[in-house]
């Protein structure tokens, strides 16, 4: 254990809460409770994840961990009886919560309506589940609650007193939020209906956390509101400045309500703090905001979580209490951040496995967090529900699918059957967009891949999948999708597609199309905002510096929250040499986005221009922290240690690394034997690539031009010790040796493909030259085994963390080189002389052919 | 741990003195959690028996389901 900083902890979820409502209301005195909160404690923003979908959130915020890890991948979850689909239940969460860490080490913990935590987990304290608040029958009917909703259960008749229903409201409770409601006509209008609940419901949470604080001991208390969530998905679209399609009468009727929501959470807000006491720490956090300027969406497609659109990518989150810094900003927090950080406050370890940091900044002592493998190892009690209730239902909907094929079961009925082959549709849909999100593309690509499949017509599926290839640079495979999704359009091309295109002629060094292709866009939609950020990085990199500004500043014009655009604008800037506004540039956007290492590089790169040399090592070092990869940031703060900070031995550090990083980097040229890696090879050499090569092997009548072999190649199932001496270099080395490369060196990967027939008869004509074959006797039985070794190394090689792959064809590399060898050098990082490279093709070695 | 809920609960201002809680309650009783929610249905309680002291033949539909 190490030191315990907190003595207790509350926290406070505030679902889609947002400085951009907050801090004019604060800055007008009407979130008194919450501007003293901020100016006690830390506050800062808090990056979200995608999808911004909220039981997939505050499970993340109670884990640390992915949604991909955590299991709550959705709204709703098939019942795992078959019979339909359900609300997700916490019994679908794979990993342990705080609150059953905390239950290991006997403390006390009360949550109060987490999403999702029904049912309520047998912890050591009371769990109240999300399905407590909802009152589902008029007031005079009868409002049972669910199996399950409280722990301990001899509890539930006290709870159930502390309900409250919409139909207890009167107007002192809603004429703050709607003045003029008794104009409304609620025959037509339901929104004071649905306002009405909302407010019954947090104030139902409300009342039972207040029972806790007073009158439970604890540990921790965790308290879930959604009403802000629910306020903003309502009348956000009503709240000033008004938007062109509103009309005057319902823009006056419903103006006020996200504001009273606000000042309402801050009233409750002091009353929890004055119940939990000046010694505890409180932090107080939303797991995404919500656009409440012109960057509201007009109209919302007709789609499933569609309304996860008016999200915003910032969420808040204060923390206050002994041992907190005062009034300070914290930069650079995101959701994964709160486990990690209150498990630090009490004086626990947190989880090598968690993907959250602890945010170290916000203590007042310099903090060093402790680490063990996983909680999840850990034997205890965790009070969570036993193994035999926990529940993986989209196994449990496959193996009743099974059941139903092999006849064991009745189909369910097709509603049903179409409602739960719905959701598991979505739900991995979430899924993959959670696997990009944590740059997981392999697995997102699979899913991805099945579900525009198996639904050709649902283009998000598509063009989800068309992004995750662009991420990963797989041209080729992106513009296989566009195409479909353009022939389900019956040839129509959305301007995401459009985009999509452009960003592929970046990836393939060709900006100047990219460039024209942009300004098309923008000349058929003046209004669209989308391409200015494309335009920009398409001028960056024609260095038109002039263009490049202005594109980044129509951006900023639309988005000042857009950390990408600040640091665009800043590099045309620094380019012209106008550094201190450059500087300023860099420092907004990573006030916005602390984790952008390019910002701190460019940052620390400005002020070295400057002249202001240890600032500039700071930044270098802030970037080498995030991306320890970026040697261009080692070689200058190497310059500076050396020149100017007289600190040579720090130099000499950095330096060090820079070798270590080489270390790492071999290509390697691989494929069948005879599919074109000898003329790759060339290539290579002639780009400038260093070649491992002994020249033993002297070309001949197979080979005129040379095979660029190594001896030791061969041997590499046994002696790996000879693969130091090919760092920095090209290596030929056949496919079927690809799965022995030791593990510890990063390899890019320029795989040769090429028709298996040509290859055969290739290899015989060779075989035959040597006197090793007849020329009659083709052997043919080798065609099932190089199957399955390209099978093999297509599904192998692009899991590897180690290794990029790049599948260049035979054919098109021999009838049109220039476009093969300009995907290649973007593959290698646009390094070479493909001019030259483009020179060693020579047909007339191109002999076998179909 | 019912036993711990006050039967009689009244609400203070900052300043200590007792406050008049409305019987169409408010959002500041609300805001206040479980303590104002049960003073209100207690004035509430007591504003119904009054009026229906007051009037025997006065038709109550609304019931509080808890």
């Amino acid at each position: 254990m190490g030191k315990r900083i907190a003595k207790k902890v509350l926290l406070i979820g505030w679902d889609a809460a947002d400085w951009k409502v907050i801090s004019p209301l604060m800055d007008a005195g009407h979130m008194p409770t919450l501007e003293k909160l901020v100016n006690g404690g830390v506050m800062g923003n808090f990056a979200t994840l995608d999808p911004p979908l909220s039981p997939t959130l505050w499970t993340s915020i109670a884990t640390g961990k992915r949604p991909y890890k955590h299991g709550i991948i959705g709204f709703t979850e098939p019942d795992p009886s078959g019979k339909g689909i359900r609300p997700v239940y916490i019994t679908s969460r794979k990993v342990k919560a705080i609150w059953n860490i905390f239950n290991q080490h006997n403390m006390k913990s009360h949550v109060v309506g987490w999403w999702p935590s029904h049912p309520a987990e047998p912890i050591n304290g009371t769990m109240i589940s999300n399905l407590y608040q909802r009152a589902s029958k008029p007031i005079n009917e009868a409002w049972p609650m669910l199996d399950g909703t409280i722990h301990p259960p001899e509890k539930t008749e006290f709870y159930k007193k502390l309900r409250i229903h919409p139909g207890e409201l009167t107007g002192a409770h809603i004429l703050p939020f709607i003045p003029d409601a008794s104009k409304i006509d609620q025959e037509k209008d339901k929104r004071l209906g649905m306002l009405t609940k909302v407010i019954a419901d947090c104030s139902t949470i409300h009342a039972a956390a207040t029972y806790i604080l007073e009158n439970e001991e604890w540990d921790f208390v965790g308290v879930y509101y959604d009403a802000i969530d629910h306020f903003c998905h309502g009348f956000m679209k009503f709240h000033p400045p008004q938007m062109p399609m509103v009309p005057d009468d319902l823009f006056n009727l419903y103006k006020d309500v996200v504001i009273s929501g606000y000042k309402y959470h801050d009233m409750m807000l002091e009353r929890l703090l004055q119940l939990a006491g000046p010694d505890t720490t409180v932090m107080l956090i939303s797991d995404h905001g919500f656009h409440p300027d012109h960057l509201r969406p007009i109209e919302l497609p007709k789609e499933p979580a569609a309304p996860a659109l008016e999200h915003s990518p910032y969420g808040i989150f204060v923390l206050n209490g002994p041992g907190i810094k005062k009034d300070e900003r914290i930069y650079g927090a995101s959701i994964l951040d709160v486990t990690p950080t209150i498990l630090t406050m009490f004086g626990f370890p947190i989880g090598a496995d968690m993907d959250g940091n602890v945010l170290v900044n916000a203590f007042e002592e310099a903090i060093i967090p402790d680490k063990i493998d996983s909680w999840d190892d850990i034997p205890g009690n965790t009070g969570e529900h036993p193994k035999d209730k926990q529940e993986d239902p989209y196994a449990a909907a496959e193996a009743m699918e099974q059941l139903i094929e092999l006849g064991y079961i009745e189909r369910p009925s097709e509603n049903i059957e179409k409602a739960i082959k719905q959701t598991v549709n979505e739900n991995n849909y979430y899924l993959s967009r959670s696997y990009i999100n944590g740059r997981k593309y392999t697995e997102a690509i699979e899913i991805l891949s099945r579900l525009f499949e198996e639904n050709p017509t649902t283009t998000r599926y598509g063009m989800r999948l068309a992004h995750a290839y662009q991420s990963t640079n797989k041209v080729d495979e992106t513009r296989d999708v566009l195409s479909k999704l353009k022939n389900v359009q019956k040839g129509r091309e959305s301007i995401s597609m459009k985009i999509m295109e452009g960003n592929l002629l970046l990836i393939e060094n060709r900006p100047k199309d990219a460039m024209t292709l942009f300004e098309q866009i923008e000349k058929e939609m003046p209004d669209i905002a989308k391409v200015n950020m494309q335009l920009g990085r398409c001028y960056l990199a024609l260095k038109r510096w002039k263009k490049a500004e202005t594109a980044f500043l129509n951006e900023l014009a639309h988005d000042p929250g857009n950390a990408a655009a600040h640091h665009g604008y800043g590099v045309t800037l620094m380019r012209r040499k106008k550094y201190d506004e450059a500087i300023d540039c860099f420092l907004n956007a990573v006030g916005l986005t602390y984790f952008f290492p390019f910002a701190h590089y460019h940052l620390g790169e400005a002020l070295f221009y400057i002249g202001e040399y240890e600032r500039s090592a700071e930044a270098f070092e802030v970037c080498l922290k995030m991306a320890p990869g970026i040697n261009k940031a080692r070689q200058m703060l190497s310059t500076i240690y050396t020149e100017h900070l007289k600190k040579p031995e720090i130099a000499l550090d950095h330096k060090s690394k820079i070798k270590d990083h080489i270390k790492g980097d071999i290509v390697i040229v691989s494929g069948l034997p005879r599919s074109g890696t000898s003329m790759m090879m060339q290539m290579l050499d002639k780009g400038g690539i260093d070649i491992f090569t002994d020249g033993v092997r002297k070309p001949d009548e197979n080979n005129p031009k040379g095979y660029y072999e190594h001896e030791m190649v061969k041997s590499l199932a046994r002696n790996k010790n000879w693969v130091k001496d090919a760092m920095g270099k090209g290596v030929k080395v056949i496919s079927q040796l690809l799965f022995e490369l030791p593990a510890n060196y990063h390899y890019k990967i320029i795989f040769m493909e090429r028709d298996l027939d040509e290859v055969i008869q290739s290899q015989h004509k060779m075989l035959v030259r040597d006197g090793k074959a007849k020329e009659d006797a083709l052997n043919i039985r080798v065609l099932n085994v190089f199957k399955q070794n390209l099978e093999r190394v297509h599904n192998w090689v692009p899991k590897q963390n180690n290794m990029e792959v790049i599948f260049v064809p035979h054919r098109d590399m021999i009838n049109n080189p220039k476009a093969e060898l300009l995907k290649v050098n973007a593959f290698l990082g646009n390094s070479l002389n493909v001019d030259e490279m483009v020179k060693v093709v020579d047909k007339n070695l191109h002999r076998e052919k179909k | 741990m019912e036993k711990k809920q006050p039967q009689k609960i009244s609400i203070t201002t900052v300043d200590g003195q007792p406050f008049k809680v409305p019987v169409e309650g408010s959002l500041g009783l609300m805001a206040l959690g479980y303590k104002g929610l049960i003073a209100w249905r207690q004035v509430r309680r007591q504003y119904q028996k009054a009026r229906e002291a007051n009037n025997p033949q006065a038709d109550n539909t609304q019931t509080e389901n808890q």
